[in-house]
């Protein structure tokens, strides 16, 4: 048995049970991990001690509200604004997870069409030195990369 | 008489044929090679539980064994009411079986 199994059927299943049903899963781990985890989650649905937890309706409302607040969150989407400067100035990237859904160029947002994502890789078309494109690699990590781009010349009224 | 499911009635059945040694991976064992189908150790759980309440069986803490990681089990024996429920269901499916031996033809 994993150690994850373990942890789980530690947090969800009545204490009084827990030597029993830990003791009965490393039996079964053998069995292969599907079949391990479906005794797993079976045990955990059947034996949590939320059942006991949730009797009175009060507490079942309560918990139906937190499972609610949990799932809502989980399904929020997670947009994340990264602010990036340079000699040239400044850029920021809004993140959905992975993927970049906006973009601003010294403060002015960039029309969608300018915007070319690639896996690991975004363009903003025009965003570079003289016109030319900006090249972002994109980190799995969340973090991202580019050449700096040289300062803008002075224009002189 | 306490009534039992189905389910009830087999699981007293793996117990009362596991003669006071049977436990949840025993049980569940029983089950699956007799009825030739997976059946989560939840269920045998929930359904001991169960029966255990309505007085149909009884359970003990038994000692620990290396293969369990030196936890203990819970081992199961059925109660003279689980054996009469039991009797009393076969009793009501014979009775009821009877007819069945005339199917209808289509």
């Amino acid at each position: 048995m994993t150690t994850a199994t373990a942890t789980l059927v530690r947090w969800l299943v009545d204490p009084a049970r827990q030597e029993e049903l830990l003791g009965d899963l490393e039996e079964l781990a053998g069995r292969g991990p599907g079949r391990l985890w479906l005794d797993v989650v079976s045990v955990c649905v059947r034996q949590s001690r939320l059942v006991a937890a949730v009797r009175s309706p009060s507490r079942l409302a309560a918990v139906v509200a937190v499972l609610a607040a949990v799932a809502m969150s989980s399904t929020a989407p997670a947009l994340r604004t990264v602010r990036a400067v340079d000699p040239a100035g400044e850029f920021t990237l809004e993140f959905d997870g992975a993927r970049v859904v906006h973009a601003t160029l010294d403060g002015a947002p960039v029309p969608p069409h300018r915007l070319v994502q690639q896996p690991g890789r975004l363009v903003i078309r025009g965003g570079g030195d003289a016109g030319n494109d900006l090249d972002i690699q994109l980190a799995s990590d969340g973090s991202f990369y580019w050449s700096a781009r040289s300062p803008r010349p002075t224009t002189r009224p | 008489m306490a009534r039992i499911g189905a389910f009830e009635e087999l699981v007293l059945l793996a117990v009362s044929g596991l003669a006071g040694e049977g436990y949840g991976v025993t049980i569940q064992a029983e089950l699956e090679r007799e009825t030739d189908e997976t059946i989560s150790l939840g269920a045998v759980y929930a359904t001991l539980d169960r029966l255990e309440r309505k007085g149909l069986l009884r359970s003990r803490v038994g000692p620990a064994t290396a293969e369990r990681g030196g936890r203990r089990k819970r081992l199961y024996r059925i109660t003279p009411d689980g054996a009469a429920a039991v009797r009393e269901m076969q009793r009501i499916r014979a009775r009821l079986g009877r007819p069945t031996l005339h199917p209808a033809r289509a």
